[in-house]
């Protein structure tokens, strides 16, 4: 029997692209209208959506979105760090801008936990807090992706993150900064300024256009930003029944 | 030789000529590296006069985030001539 070499990774060869320039362009052009649509169903849907960018800001549900927001970064990294382990075999230069991109966000937890300090939120209290079933079930749902699916589900998450930062996070960041106080939310101004000066959604979406191989996978990245969406949600409404719908009773 | 001393990991790194505060990341955490997130903020508490000046993405961030302490720098933009000492906030 003749020996053939056994590992069929072809990752550093550069072939052409499923998606040419302009085809990644138009391409991303239909899934931002679609993003813009569930940003439209999530305002519609979930209870206390634009809570943020209001002139009063609920400080439990704060300091909870707070917390649960530095586990995520912190759970959904490790997540993201076994997809980009899976990328280096399908699209070596795929894996190289995700690698850069993590490299970038790695520690940004941090800058959440010094806005949680200045709310009287030590880090032990947050290391000592449990993330949400639904944040854990985030996570395993992307380990799952990775693992059976497609990793490009795991970069949807990414780019659906960066995607709603840059549309949404600047009005919340000036509506907390005159409702909080500059003062205080100096971590996630700062979080917001990396995301929009480094253009980290066009960097993601340059990570997709290079993993898409054909129709079906622009089919499934709008699948997988809808349930990723729907995994957020759970979050959200538990945090409103919580504190939200309480308050709104006492009133 | 002129050094530079961190506060919160109580160590100090000797080093000759000029060092750019970037190679220090033994002792003070980095995210983006070129002065847009501040995970690298440190507060200098002395030998601020032996640092490059300020750069311009400092003074950006700093005025976005409302940090008006005059000793907080960001190490990834900043150079040491000679003694210093610093807090890291991370």
């Amino acid at each position: 029997m003749e020996h053939h070499n056994r590992i069929t990774d072809r990752s550093l060869i550069r072939s052409k692209p499923f998606l040419d320039k302009e085809a990644s362009a138009r391409a991303k052009r239909e899934i931002d209208a679609f993003l813009d649509g569930k940003i439209e169903e999530w305002n519609r849907t979930v209870p206390y959506a634009r809570h943020f960018e209001g002139k009063q800001v609920h400080l439990p549900y704060y300091r909870q979105s707070l917390i649960e927001h530095c586990w995520r970064i912190r759970l959904m990294r490790s997540a993201q760090a076994n997809a980009l382990h899976r990328i280096t075999k399908l699209h070596a230069e795929a894996a190289k801008l995700y690698a850069a991109y993590q490299d970038e966000e790695m520690l940004h937890d941090m800058l959440f936990m010094q806005d949680a300090e200045r709310i009287g939120v030590s880090r032990d209290e947050i290391y000592a807090t449990e993330p949400s079933f639904c944040t854990r079930l985030l996570a395993g749902y992307l380990y799952f992706v990775a693992e059976h699916e497609k990793p490009l589900g795991v970069i949807c998450y990414s780019y659906l993150v960066e995607y709603t930062t840059q549309k949404i996070t600047p009005r919340q960041i000036k509506a907390m900064g005159e409702s909080l106080g500059k003062d205080h939310i100096r971590g996630q101004a700062a979080h917001l300024n990396t995301d929009l000066v480094e253009d980290h959604t066009q960097d993601m979406w340059d990570i997709l256009s290079l993993l898409v191989d054909n129709e079906q996978d622009l089919t499934d990245i709008k699948r997988y930003l809808s349930e990723i969406q729907d995994l957020l949600k759970m979050f959200f409404e538990e945090m409103y029944r919580l504190h939200g719908a309480a308050e709104q009773q006492a009133a | 030789m002129p050094t530079l001393r961190f506060v919160n990991t109580g160590t100090q790194v000797e080093f000759t000529g000029s060092v750019a505060l970037i190679e220090m990341e033994d002792h003070i955490m980095f995210g983006c590296k070129s002065g847009n997130c501040g995970t690298c903020a440190v507060r200098i508490v002395s030998g601020g006069e032996n640092l490059s000046e300020k750069t311009d993405r400092e003074h950006r961030l700093f005025e976005l985030t409302g940090e008006t302490d005059p000793a907080m720098r960001l190490a990834c933009q900043c150079k040491a001539y000679g003694d210093a000492v610093l807090f890291e906030i991370n």
